[in-house]
């Protein structure tokens, strides 16, 4: 029965205009990412977008005559008086460039911490590239590192498909490992993740090369692990159905306010 | 590189898979086969060779050896013998110490064999003699690779690492950083990120991605403020904010700014406020600037600056004063009074010296005091009706002890001596 004496109210009339504010959906695809991989114990860390070649390419094990340093790959900064204001720089002598991965992240925080590592480092990159509705002058990636005594390329596997599946909230994601080669993994293998019944390139990997441990002032057969990268861009672009990547980019409320 | 079916099977005997088959298990096992394109009666296998692996492809060499590999097969026109072999010593246990998964020595020696390896145990030991031509295989971790690639990644069964239950430690810059968009999007500001590149600023590209591009920003407020001229085509109230890397002379710096299209200054002064508050940063101030309106600093330290309509902060400086701890201050069990008063002063004056002489006047029993009305409302100093001379502040004051109710009397007599500290200044008028 209604009460007659209730004040009429039309809960069909539209309510008050109200408007939160959205996060943009790289930062919630990062946030995401970081909840999963803390929750295994994995520490985020950070570092400069304006890095050193050295943190950038040599700790890597990334060869001098390597095409990634070349000009039509990595974004080069012309150098005056000003490189030697920047405070953080370890190797003054060397040329800044913009970080072309956050792998350099993972040297610096090798640098200051003690074994066992377990860190991921998400955050923007560069790499000169002409832009399309895949690839982009700047974009974010996440890389992961894992190092201790005993971590293998079974426990990489267990790592990264426990993260996609929790990432997608998918439990059928499956995924596979294939042959490749990055400079500084060895063994070095591409990723594929299986979704919706597609096999998608998803990540770079591999077991962390003996050299890079060793440039760190680690001994190689002590300590061992694993090294991951994958483009957050690209998680978010499948996550929610994302055609083109320049969309992230745009600033254009009528994209952003749909996250 | 292209490589013709027919001519892969003219090395063996025995029939190869069909030629999708063929190159999946390349894919899989050696390199990428990007397509497969029927050529007349022949196929043409399209093969992405790795960069370290060049050399060794150079005649096809490579190829053919890691067919005979994955597939168990002899190749029946023998191969040249390397003129040189490198040895490289690995293990046996070390293969499952790097891969998590056992291989039996028997197909370890099979693998390496069909590679074109010389192979010898003695005791734990393998010494494998490497062809000259694998310039890619230097290390015992390289052997690993060869093997395991050949033997099937996919028969490494994914292992949970072991390891301590540590909570990994907690990274400020980040943390704060999370809790900054979220005060922000609270408020009504939409994140966007912006491009790094600019045209003008401190650090130039060599080789930058166009000619408006050449700089890195060095700020975000102009990005922002681009933003809201494109959006404004299609929306009305336009709230926008960025966190992220900014480029002056002296480095690299975190920033936040923030963009509100019909906000004016006081606005936007009230959300830097439950920003800087919600982030826990204490004793922050603010005070004239040449040209912006306002400066925001902490120990006369300058971390931010409040324009007309937009803010932006030093957030490397946010993140140094952000503190999360809060303690707790019991609620009085007893009543608060409220009083008010409003005080005519001339159009220049600052709200912030009105409220000095109120506090410190007023004594501990008032516990707050709260503006709640400005008259002829102004902007920017500017006053609405420009015939005003003064205008008129109106305060509440919110009295409260811990110990007791409070008396009018007792609050009387507070007010008596406000009022008259009010008076002492000969521009001021307490409003009766």
């Amino acid at each position: 029965m209604t009460d007659k004496r209730k004040k009429f109210i039309d809960v069909t009339a539209p309510g008050k205009k109200m408007e939160r504010g959205h996060l943009h959906p790289l930062t919630q695809a990062m946030d995401k990412a970081g909840d999963i991989f803390q929750s295994m114990g994995f520490e985020v860390a950070d570092g400069p977008e304006l890095e050193t070649e050295y943190y950038n390419f040599d700790a890597l094990n990334i060869p001098a005559d390597h095409p990634a340093r070349a000009m039509q790959d990595t974004f080069w900064l012309r150098q005056n008086e000003l490189k030697s204001q920047i405070s953080n720089l370890k190797n003054n002598e060397k040329k800044l460039l913009l970080r072309t991965h956050t792998s350099s992240v993972q040297i610096r925080y090798m640098e200051r911490n003690q074994p066992p590592f377990r860190i991921i480092s998400p955050g923007r990159v560069f790499r000169m590239e002409a832009t399309d509705a895949t690839h982009e002058t700047q974009f974010y990636q996440i890389e992961g590192l894992m190092v201790d005594r005993k971590t293998n390329l079974a426990n990489l596997k267990a790592v990264i498909k426990i993260f996609l599946q929790r990432f997608f909230d998918d439990d059928n994601i499956d995924i596979r490992f294939r042959a490749s080669y990055f400079p500084f993994v060895e063994p070095g293998v591409e990723v594929d993740m299986k979704f919706k019944g597609k096999w998608l390139e998803i990540a770079g990997a591999g077991m962390v090369h003996p050299k890079i441990l060793d440039n760190v002032k680690l001994n190689p057969n002590e300590w061992q692990g694993f090294a991951f990268g994958m483009s957050v861009d690209r998680l978010a672009m499948i996550k929610y159905k994302i055609d083109d990547i320049r969309l992230f980019y745009s600033s254009d409320l009528r994209f952003l306010k749909q996250f | 590189m292209k490589i013709n079916y027919s001519w892969l099977q003219s090395h063996f005997d025995e029939k190869l898979p069909a030629p999708e088959k063929l190159a999946e298990l390349l894919t899989m096992h050696s390199q990428e086969v990007e397509s497969v394109d029927k050529k007349g009666d022949d196929y043409e296998l399209n093969a992405k060779i790795l960069p370290n692996r060049a050399y060794d492809y150079i005649d096809y060499r490579g190829l053919i050896r890691d067919i005979a590999a994955i597939l168990k097969l002899d190749a029946k026109i023998s191969l040249p013998e390397p003129k040189e072999r490198e040895i490289i010593f690995i293990q046996e246990s070390d293969f499952e110490k790097i891969l998590g998964v056992k291989i039996s020595e028997k197909e370890i020696t099979d693998i390496l064999s069909r590679l074109g390896m010389e192979i010898s145990k003695k005791g734990e030991i393998f010494s494998v003699g490497v062809p000259s031509e694998r310039l890619d295989l230097k290390i015992k971790e390289d052997i690993a690779e060869e093997v395991a690639r050949i033997y099937g990644y996919e028969k490494i069964k994914e292992k949970s690492p072991e390891g301590l239950l540590v909570p990994p430690k907690r990274n400020d810059a980040l943390f704060f950083a999370f809790a900054a968009r979220n005060i922000m999007a609270g408020l009504g500001f939409s994140e966007v990120y912006n491009y790094s590149f600019v045209k003008n600023g401190d650090w130039e590209l060599q080789n930058p991605p166009s000619k408006d591009k050449k700089f890195l920003r060095t700020n975000l407020t102009s990005g922002l403020e681009t933003n809201v001229k494109e959006n404004s085509k299609h929306l009305k109230n336009i709230k926008i904010f960025e966190l992220g890397k900014i480029f002056p002379k002296s480095g690299e710096r975190l920033a936040l700014g923030a963009v509100s299209n019909k906000a004016d200054f006081y606005e936007m002064k009230g959300v830097a406020d439950e920003l800087l508050n919600g982030l826990g940063v204490d004793d922050f101030f603010y005070k004239d600037h040449d040209n912006k309106v306002a400066e925001v600093q902490v120990d006369d330290k300058v971390i931010g600056h409040i324009d007309t309509n937009s803010f932006e902060f030093d957030f490397d400086e946010l993140v140094r004063l952000a503190d999360e701890s809060v303690e707790y201050e019991p609620v009085s069990k007893y009543p608060a009074i409220v009083r008010d008063i409003a005080v005519f002063v001339p159009l220049n004056e600052k709200v912030e010296n009105v409220l000095d002489v109120i506090e410190n006047t007023a004594g501990k029993l008032l516990i707050d005091t709260d503006l709640f009305d400005i008259y002829p409302h102004t902007s920017n100093g500017v006053g609405v009706y420009e015939n005003e001379e003064r205008k008129s502040l109106a305060f509440h004051l919110i009295f409260q002890s811990p110990e007791k109710t409070l008396t009018d009397g007792e609050i009387n007599a507070v007010m008596q001596k406000v009022f008259e500290a009010i008076e002492a200044n000969e521009d001021w008028e307490v409003r009766k």
